[in-house]
């Protein structure tokens, strides 16, 4: 069967604000150059690996509507919707609201004290949701998801405004391999991760490769899809029976995204 | 002064509560745990009772606004 995955075309894509050190609205993204990486991403997921793509229709006030992974966190049918921290983006709700709802969707809305981004702080591993927090997302939605999912949600601190959503640092793959980068945690994270993770599943990345945003990667079956990274990083995943798909996402770099925030597995 | 404070979610697993105690620890401010009520299965969330005891009001606030980050409830 094929991975069902929720897209939304960078028509309105651009470096609006800053809510991250990536940002900055005197390096604005090429929006041509944008459009072309973003198409180049569909296309490795839809026709190289056979991805069921699902398309939000953009909007002019929401430029980062396009990072699809921070709409909800899944569960089966249900979508788990975010509560955005930054003004800027909480006008994003509404529309990934609606289009969950239209799409036959079972909808669950946090309080609206609480701060969480979807799959960009949540990721199942192993029978578990680890779930990052501090930058964007409050640790009181793990208990809230923890006892609305009933499922072990393992709380990681997050200590690098750099990686601010777990997603950037933290990459499940299939059978409960573990791409990530240690110093983006605080070293209870790291004991964690270390306790829960067997270290012939752990593909550490180095600086150098987590500032390509190469844990910001796309699993599907044994692929994986990333921004441009090193060769050391593609020989790793192969040594591990992982197929590597590289793919420019410089322009996405801008706003501090890559692969995975451009993709919601639905 | 004292106060007591609750902690709740997967604070085992995640080491949340040692991390807690930890970080105001560090501060040289006195707290420790009180009661700990682990959950029977994987999926149940434990729950934890520790006090902060501080010497002034300037550290109860701080040791406060540490354990509130990582999740800690006045009750």
């Amino acid at each position: 069967m094929s991975e069902k995955i929720l897209m939304c075309p960078p028509e309105y894509y651009g470096i609006a604000y800053e809510i991250n050190p990536w940002m900055n609205v005197e390096i604005q993204a090429d929006h041509e150059l944008a459009a072309m990486q973003w198409e180049n991403l569909y296309d490795i997921l839809k026709n190289k690996l056979n991805a069921d793509i699902n398309l939000i229709k953009p909007r002019p006030e929401v430029p980062d509507l396009v990072f699809t992974a921070n709409a909800a966190v899944m569960s089966g049918n249900r979508a788990i919707l975010s509560r955005f921290k930054y003004p800027q983006r909480q006008a994003e709700e509404k529309y990934f609201e609606e289009w969950f709802r239209r799409n036959g969707y079972e909808v669950v809305t946090l309080m609206k004290d609480m701060s969480f981004e979807g799959a960009g702080d949540a990721l199942y591993l192993g029978g578990s949701l680890y779930a990052g927090y501090v930058p964007r997302t409050g640790i009181s939605s793990h208990l809230y998801i923890a006892e609305l999912l009933e499922i072990s949600v393992i709380s990681l601190e997050l200590t690098s405004q750099r990686f601010y959503h777990l997603d950037t640092c933290f990459c499940p793959l299939k059978n409960d391999y573990l791409i990530y980068y240690p110093d983006a945690f605080d070293s209870y994270a790291n004991k964690v991760i270390e306790y829960n993770v067997p270290p012939e599943k752990r593909i550490i990345v180095n600086d150098e490769e987590a500032s390509y945003f190469t844990c910001n990667a796309v699993n599907i079956g044994d692929a994986v899809v990333t921004n441009l990274t090193t060769k050391r990083f593609s020989k790793l995943l192969r040594e591990n029976g992982f197929r590597h798909f590289q793919t420019d996402l410089s322009e996405f770099m801008k706003a501090g995204g890559a692969a995975k925030c451009l993709t919601l597995k639905i | 002064m004292k106060k007591e404070m609750k902690l709740k979610g997967h604070i085992i697993d995640s080491l949340t509560l040692s991390k807690l105690l930890d970080e105001i620890c560090n501060h040289e401010i006195l707290c420790y745990a009180i009661e700990i009520k682990v959950g029977r299965r994987r999926e149940d969330v434990s729950e934890a009772i520790f006090a902060i005891e501080a010497e002034t009001p300037e550290e109860m606030e701080l040791a406060v606004k540490i354990a509130k980050k990582h999740g800690a409830m006045e009750f």
